[in-house]
């Protein structure tokens, strides 16, 4: 299987499989509103009916003038013992991650299920929920090795530049390590039907470095799509007023969408090349056309 | 026999040569007495970055008071090692120099080689040097009005530039070079003390009134400008030159010199105030593109303050652009001033700002001659508040410190956010040295303070005030206590309560707005009633405004003298929005944002708001919960 074709049939999958990865995005914006909602309660609370209000939505060119006001307003707020209450707009960002990194576990065994058809999608996001959650410990825990090795490095090497760069390389490294071959310890979990965390990990940095060109040479096409689905992103945002409420909400759903059908590219097409690269066939979904015998009659 | 043919055109060709010979300006007539006069002989050595020189200095005891010692500022000794006060402090990341580097094998320092008293009082023994100071004691009193010579001869290391003052490559500048008396500082009465204060990283100078003869010997190959009105420059015929100046009721004199200096001049003249001003500028290279915005500036600067203050008074103004970089740059002498050499990429009112804010020197320290270590705040507070009020009147309030194509920021509010984040710092009366905050205590906060006085009294009798201090103290030495008497004065209202919670304590002024209530009356009129409140404790009046819905606006005053108040209006057309000094009068109030409110609500603002959040928080979710 080669890397262009691994990309054409994920591509493919993606768009056919649309209904997969949705549950993906819901998720991302349910979590995000009840996230939101504190923030939203307690500006609207101050500002409703403030006459500078609608500069909060100028942000082209940039008023320093009203970032000072905001400064002083902060600052007034402090003094008076009535802070911003940052801790009650924190703690749900917090919360909202764990529950996003819980909520993709349980989505994506449905996603690559489906990329497979061997069972229904929610019959397959609820199987791979517990053994994804344990990957995903398992990642950040390798990942965490790494980031307190980099820390001890730079500390013991009396915060030197030499020291402070090998650091942060070995701290990006690992993640890259864990994180990088992530995706592909879950597909070969889900393929080879392994519930074990371990053997997916094992599995998926042997993939990784065993096929380290095709994976790279994919790497750089998705590399790609990023940089352009970024560029589509920044664009969107340029042209579309800061002023007009409703059109920036509805852009940044579709950004979001975007982003959302980015990882279901990601997965279908890493994949396709970890079944590629397989010697079991793919598993093709065939829609086998009957044929009725022909009499020839004299 | 004459021939009259021949005479006429004698005469004729006299006429017409008389403006090609050079012109010295006559020196006017003494505006004051001189108290301390220099006649300085000086010759800069090139290689060895050194000055050797000798100086006469003429010094009256002006005061009340028998001076039994004299005493005298070296302030290049506070460069001698890195045990010296200034450096001390500037090495634990003090005053301005606080994130450049200093090069520590180039320091500097001062050497007397011989003291004498010329005429006057004998020494009783020879001088004492500790840092900065020399004291000079005498065997006899020096009388009130009595004057002492003292011939001193000195050689000054010059360091790689520290501190407004040194080399780099070529280029030098001499700033505060020479022995130089310090100021015997008297009450009313005449009498008083000499401020024989060791020379702090974030103190700057203070001296007496009086008349410089200066000539300085240096490489032909050196462009040199200097204080003063030239006098001349021969040539020595050894590869050196001698140039010579003049300059009278001045507190200072410096030189710089660099051999790619270029010049340009203008001419300054103002039919409103009289000035007559010859402006030059001198200039390196590397800001070639930009000497108009210099020139410009420096004229606006000559225009202005001028008609604000009292006109300049001298008819020669020196604006010094220094390497880009240089730590000379940003300072003020008498007559000269250093501007720095920005990228025009910062934009225009960068650039401006320097050159305007050390011409504003001119007026004080340069003649209102405040005492820039214990009362940091009469000059720099002042000079910061002119500056900010010219650069909002040529380049508008919005933009008048910044205006780039992304990004915008006026004056007041760059002066705001410098003092907003710690509005309770220090009080800004005080001396420069011992209390933290300096930058917001000195410049910032004197300058919001000043502009709010303005907001207060209103531009006429603010304007009253200043003119009134220019008349009564220009070439004096006036106090805190000075200025409050004659803005008490001159705006004809006892502003006692205002100075002291504005200078001597740390008062913050603060509004807000509450609540807004409109109802309907019976007849069609509306009554809206607005609670204001007071958050501090200072009653300053305040501006109110009140804008309805056909278009028509209503100004109110509230006097602020209770705490809290409810005010009632009656309207014909239904109120929309009312403010607390919508025009922002009073740049020094801390929380501006609830000083407004609107009758009806809008969503849209938050909502705006909330959608960014809801985007980003999508995007942090994403790329974090994603992983893997």
């Amino acid at each position: 299987m080669s890397v262009f074709g691994a990309f054409q049939i994920g591509l493919a999958q993606t768009f056919r499989k649309w209904a997969a990865w949705m549950p993906l995005y819901l998720a991302n914006l349910v979590l995000a509103v009840l996230m939101t909602l504190p923030l939203y309660l307690w500006l609207a609370e101050r500002i409703d009916v403030r006459p500078w209000a609608d500069q909060v939505l100028s942000l082209f060119p940039l008023n320093m003038n009203f970032a000072v006001d905001l400064l002083g307003a902060f600052t007034a707020g402090q003094l008076e013992g009535n802070p911003i209450p940052t801790a009650q707009l924190a703690i749900p960002v917090v919360v909202g991650v764990l529950l996003q990194a819980v909520a993709y576990a349980f989505f994506s065994g449905g996603y690559l299920e489906s990329l497979l058809g061997r069972v229904s999608y929610w019959q397959a996001c609820r199987r791979w929920f517990l053994p994804f959650i344990g990957l995903a410990l398992l990642l950040f825990a390798i990942s965490l090795v790494f980031v307190l090795a980099a820390f001890l490095i730079i500390t013991l090497g009396g915060a030197r530049d030499r020291y402070i760069v090998l650091g942060v390389t070995l701290a990006v490294f690992g993640y890259l390590v864990a994180y990088g071959t992530g995706e592909y310890a879950r597909i070969a979990m889900v393929v080879d039907e392994q519930r074990n965390p371990l053997y997916g990990f094992r599995r998926g940095i042997g993939f990784a470095f065993g096929h380290l060109g095709s994976v790279s040479g994919l790497g750089i096409i998705l590399l790609l799509i990023a940089v352009v689905v970024i560029i589509f992103g920044t664009a969107i945002s340029i042209v579309v007023p800061d002023t007009v409420v409703w059109l920036g909400i509805i852009a940044e759903q579709v950004r979001s969408v975007i982003d959302i059908w980015y990882k279901s590219l990601r997965l279908s097409t890493q994949f396709a090349l970890y079944r590629g690269k397989q010697s079991a066939p793919l598993p093709v979904e065939r829609r086998v056309q009957q044929v009725e015998p022909v009499t020839f009659t004299r | 026999m004459y021939s009259l043919r021949r005479v006429f055109i004698t005469l004729m060709l006299l006429v017409v040569s008389i403006p090609a010979l050079p012109v010295h300006h006559a020196a006017a007539a003494s505006k004051t007495t001189p108290v301390a006069s220099y006649s300085i002989q000086a010759s800069w050595d090139d290689q060895k970055k050194q000055i050797t020189g000798t100086e006469r200095v003429t010094y009256l005891n002006a005061s009340n008071d028998n001076l039994s010692e004299l005493w005298m500022h070296l302030y290049m000794n506070g460069f001698r090692d890195t045990n010296t006060t200034w450096m001390r402090e500037a090495l634990a990341g003090g005053g301005r120099e606080a994130g450049q580097s200093i090069d520590l094998d180039k320091l500097g320092y001062i050497d007397i080689n011989s003291f004498k008293v010329a005429s006057g009082p004998a020494l009783s023994a020879s001088p004492e040097i500790t840092e900065t100071l020399m004291r000079v004691p005498l065997q006899q009193p020096l009388q009130p009005q009595q004057s002492i010579q003292l011939d001193i001869a000195f050689t000054v290391q010059m360091p790689k530039t520290i501190a407004r003052t040194g080399y780099e490559g070529d280029y030098v500048f001499a700033g505060q070079w020479y022995p130089k008396m310090t100021v015997y500082y008297v009450d009313p009465q005449g009498h008083g003390k000499w401020n024989n204060i060791q020379w702090h990283v974030n103190s700057e100078f203070f001296a007496d009134f009086g008349t410089y003869d200066v000539s300085v010997t240096l490489p032909e190959k050196l462009v040199i400008a200097a204080t003063g009105i030239p006098q001349g420059e021969r040539s020595n015929g050894d590869g050196t030159k001698t140039a010579t100046y003049h300059a009278e009721d001045v507190t200072d004199f410096a030189w710089t010199a660099a051999p790619d200096f270029k010049t340009q001049t203008r001419k300054v003249t103002d039919s409103q105030t009289g000035i007559n001003v010859d402006l030059l500028l001198y200039y390196l290279p590397d800001v070639a593109q930009e000497t108009d915005l210099y020139l410009k500036s420096a004229e606006n600067a000559l225009v202005y303050f001028s008609r604000w203050y009292g006109p300049y008074q001298h008819n020669r103004f020196v604006v010094v652009v220094p390497p880009p970089g240089s730590p000379s740059g940003g300072m003020e002498y008498p007559m000269l001033v250093t501007s720095d050499a920005l990228p025009p990429v910062l934009g225009e009112t960068l650039i401006a700002n320097v050159t305007i804010h050390e011409t504003a020197h001119k007026w004080i320290p340069m003649t209102l001659a405040t005492n820039e270590m214990t009362e940091p705040w009469l000059d720099e507070g002042f000079t910061e508040f002119v500056t900010a009020r010219l650069l909002n009147q040529l380049y508008g309030k919005e933009k008048s410190a910044l205006d780039l194509p992304y990004v915008y920021l006026g004056a007041y509010d760059l002066e705001r956010s410098n003092y907003v984040s710690n509005p309770e710092a220090t009080p800004i009366y005080g001396d420069s040295w011992t209390l933290p905050a300096y930058n917001v205590r000195a410049y910032v906060k004197p300058a919001l303070v000043l502009a709010t006085l303005e907001g207060y009294l209103g531009e006429d009798r603010f304007l009253k005030v200043l003119h009134t201090y220019w008349d009564r103290w220009k070439f004096k030495h006036p106090r805190t206590e000075d200025f409050i008497a004659v803005a008490n004065e001159a705006s004809g209202e006892n502003l006692d309560w205002f100075f002291d919670a504005f200078v001597y304590k740390t008062t913050i002024l603060d509004y807000s707005l509450n609540e807004v209530t409109m109802q309907r009356q019976n007849g069609g009129s509306y009554r809206t009633a607005v609670t204001v409140a007071r958050k501090t404790d200072i009653p300053l009046p305040v501006d109110l405004r009140l804008t309805f819905a056909d278009g028509s606006v209503k100004n109110d005053r509230w006097n602020a003298k209770p705490a809290h108040e409810v005010l009632s209006y009656t309207s014909s057309s239904p109120a929309v929005k009312v403010e607390l000094d919508p025009d922002r009068k009073y740049p020094v109030e801390l929380n501006k944002l609830d000083n407004g409110l609107t009758v009806q609500p809008n969503i849209e603002p938050a909502a705006g708001v909330g959608s960014w959040w809801l985007a980003f928080l999508q995007s942090l979710l994403r790329v974090i919960g994603y992983a893997g």
